[in-house]
């Protein structure tokens, strides 16, 4: 074992690597993190670049000309990825490469799949299933101590009371702080739609669990409801992959940043040790570990994996390329609700994300929103309508800005996409600036999803309607919608290798000694954020390489 | 009623602008540092010109007993200047200015931050009860309830 020059090595230092790197490191092993961004500029610097960024897009705290010059992070659809021009719709989600990855600009939620979305085809197999939509090779609650464990390494905030027994999805421990409290705005709506009933499914408005601190936990402040978490927490108060980096370099694993990873060699007996990568300077190096662990979501490691030619017996690598289909929809109430405070959303409906109906359409989550209409331009476009249009100036200015925007509603969907192989990560004739090939992406929502999105469509307006809110927007276009930033798929789990890329280890079928971490492995997606699920089986599949090593897992922290 | 300035104040533009900015955004307590790199920021923006005329037209006004009134009357009706008039409001309000204000046909608003300083300082968010996106200054939980700074006189 010693002769390879780490025991693990880990590309990718985004929350599921770095949970990863974390475990091992703590067990002894010895871990490299290979990451292609890094972790500048720091968090004060992009505080300061938001406020002043033109476009408060997910990137723009993070613009750093190097780093974006080698390895860009996509900001738009068409930036980065090579996708099929118009009429073909589009894959929206971006992600960020920098050292803690996407999970800076995470909203922070951290629902868990039901208990049903392991088993979409032993529970709703049928005509009108996607063919695509299978079980998961593991159960709810193989992975029901992993999702504890993983509440408990990023601190999530939440209610037991109103999440234990979810659809059949028991909680075996209480959410390791209380929950982040719901907005005016939530509570003011409950009021008005809770116990209410919806084509059969009652409403019900629960507090959503994030990985966002409620007090002070693992050394870091409460939320102070500074609303942008998207795409930046202020002061940390919200979880992202950099805190278990530092634990994982804290513990001994070693990080290489701006180092980006261009192919993994397969040995004669098909294991995978060697790992070439380049600098900025574009100089190559390699790196051997006994074990190896991807961990670059769902865009990324396909890419990798077929740049390395490995891993792709079954065909599967890069396919069925998933996110959730998010829409906005706007309402004014009838009275002052105060948005533009607080986290952008505090509360939400579970009631719609599992039943019959999936044997026909997707499920949905609805989120209830505190940013009021900020993604129609408000208050900029108020400000501007009152003083061009109605000629106010002064206090009379100020009144109508104040009583308008002050009744903004957004309601939001996240709507489940059936995984479809053709929906797929490819290799892209297009370079980057280090000569590598860019992710070339297709991506058609199926017809299951978009019955789902409009579902929750007329969920949404019928919620509108019960609370009195009135100049509603909820869009005209059926196939509109936007990226949730969920990107899943592209490299299966399954218990056939035929069919799938890694098992129910998350191991590569065809190498041994092979490991994929992160939202890539998901077979299916239900409409829960991704985030929670993801750590947990990084933490699940961190055990099971440590037995695979030899080395032995110390116990937790109050595990 | 915005506060009276002195006669030998009045002379200089810069002057003139803050005491119409103060008609303009409602707000008697304007910071001086911040309008001088507003005004600034104006005259090297598309918006110079016509900022020129209007602050002319405000001097024969500014001593008016119904000093709001004459401004909406003498210069917002003027459709030539108005997109002048949002811009200098959008900057006390936002800090942006957007070069394609009052463009015609109507453009996608292309946003001009300035300073952090400036951000932070923008006056909308203190008109909706609310704080600049990025800095509450508030306590965990506060969103639960009514705001703080609600503005006077709302229900």
């Amino acid at each position: 074992m010693n002769a390879r020059d780490f025991d693990v090595v880990v590309i990718g230092a985004g929350v599921a690597g770095a949970m990863v790197a974390y475990r091992l490191a703590k067990s002894g092993a010895r871990v490299l993190m290979l990451e292609a961004g890094s972790r500048n500029p720091s968090r004060a610097q992009m505080v300061g670049a938001y406020a002043i960024a033109a476009a408060k897009t997910p990137h723009s705290p993070y613009v750093q000309a190097e780093t974006d010059a080698k390895v860009p992070s996509p900001d738009s659809p068409t930036d980065y990825y090579e996708q099929p021009p118009a009429p073909h719709l589009l894959y929206k989600s971006t992600y960020e490469r920098r050292t803690g990855g996407s999970t800076w600009h995470w909203l922070g939620h951290t629902p868990r799949l039901l208990r049903n979305d392991f088993l979409m085809r032993s529970q709703y197999d049928g005509p009108n299933l996607p063919a695509a939509m299978v079980d998961w090779p593991i159960g709810y609650d193989d992975l029901e101590p992993w999702y504890c464990e993983a509440e408990r390494e990023m601190g999530v905030a939440g209610s037991q009371a109103e999440w234990d027994g979810l659809f059949g999805s028991q909680r075996s421990k209480p959410f390791p702080m209380s929950m982040i409290w719901p907005s005016y705005s939530d509570l003011w709506i409950s009021d008005r739609i809770n116990g209410e009933v919806f084509e059969g499914a009652e409403y019900r408005v629960r507090s959503t669990p994030s990985a966002r601190n409620s007090e002070i936990y693992d050394g870091r402040p409460p939320c102070a409801g500074n609303s942008i978490c998207v795409p930046l927490c202020p002061i940390g108060a919200k979880y992202d992959g950099s805190v278990h980096v530092a634990k994982a370099k804290a513990e001994g694993a070693s990080l290489w940043e701006q180092c980006v990873v261009t192919k993994l060699d397969k040995d004669a007996d098909g294991s995978v040790h060697t790992v070439h990568f380049l600098t900025y300077a574009g100089v190559p190096q390699s790196v051997t570990a006994e074990i190896v662990v991807v961990a670059a979501h769902a865009i990324e490691t396909p890419r990798l994996l077929l740049m390395s030619e490995i891993a792709n017996s079954s065909g599967q690598v890069g396919r069925n390329l998933m996110d959730h289909l998010s829409k906005s929809t706007f309402g004014l109430a009838p009275e002052k609700l105060f948005p533009f405070r607080g986290p952008p959303s505090t509360s939400g409906i579970e009631s719609f994300r599992d039943g019959d109906f999936r044997k026909d359409r997707a499920g949905f989550r609805i989120s209830l929103n505190n940013d009021g209409w900020s993604r129609k331009n408000a208050p900029y476009a108020e400000i501007i309508d009152f003083v061009t249009n109605k000629q106010l100036i002064g206090a009379e200015l100020q009144s109508a800005v104040f009583e308008r925007v002050a009744r903004q509603i957004r309601l939001s969907c996240s709507v489940e996409v059936a995984p479809d192989p053709d929906n797929r990560v490819e290799l892209s004739t297009m370079k980057d600036a280090l000569g590598l090939p860019r992710p070339k992406i297709t991506f058609t929502p199926p017809d299951y999803s978009f019955k789902g999105l409009a579902q929750a469509t007329k969920t949404m307006a019928d919620m509108f309607r019960l609370v009195g809110a009135t100049d509603l927007d909820l869009g005209t276009d059926p196939t509109a919608y936007d990226g949730a930033g969920h990107i899943m798929g592209t490299c299966r789990m399954g218990g056939d290798s035929k069919l799938s890329v890694v098992d129910a280890q998350c191991r590569a079928h065809d190498h041994k000694n092979l490991f994929l971490a992160g939202a890539s492995v998901f077979p299916t997606v239900g409409s829960p954020n991704p985030t929670l699920t993801l750590a947990a089986l990084a933490l699940r599949t961190a055990e099971d390489i440590a037995i695979q090593l030899g080395v032995k897992t110390k116990p937790q922290r109050n595990a | 009623m915005p506060e009276a300035l002195s006669s030998s104040a009045r002379t200089s533009v810069f002057d003139d602008f803050l005491a119409l900015s103060r008609i303009l955004t409602g707000f008697d307590n304007l910071d001086a540092d911040l309008g001088r790199q507003y005004l600034d920021r104006l005259n090297s923006s598309p918006f110079n010109p016509l900022l020129s005329q209007i602050l002319k037209r405000f001097q024969g006004l500014r001593d008016k007993p119904d000093v709001v009134g004459e401004v909406k009357k003498q210069i917002l009706a003027d459709d030539s200047v108005r997109p002048t008039v949002c811009q200098i409001i959008l900057l006390w309000y936002t800090s942006t200015v957007q070069d394609n204000l009052g463009m015609n046909p109507p453009a996608s608003p292309v946003m001009r931050f300035g300073t952090q300083e400036e951000y932070f300082s923008g006056l909308a968010w203190t008109i909706i009860g609310a704080h600049p996106p990025g800095l509450s200054g508030g306590y965990f939980g506060h969103w639960r309830y009514r705001p703080d700074n609600e503005p006077k006189g709302s229900k």
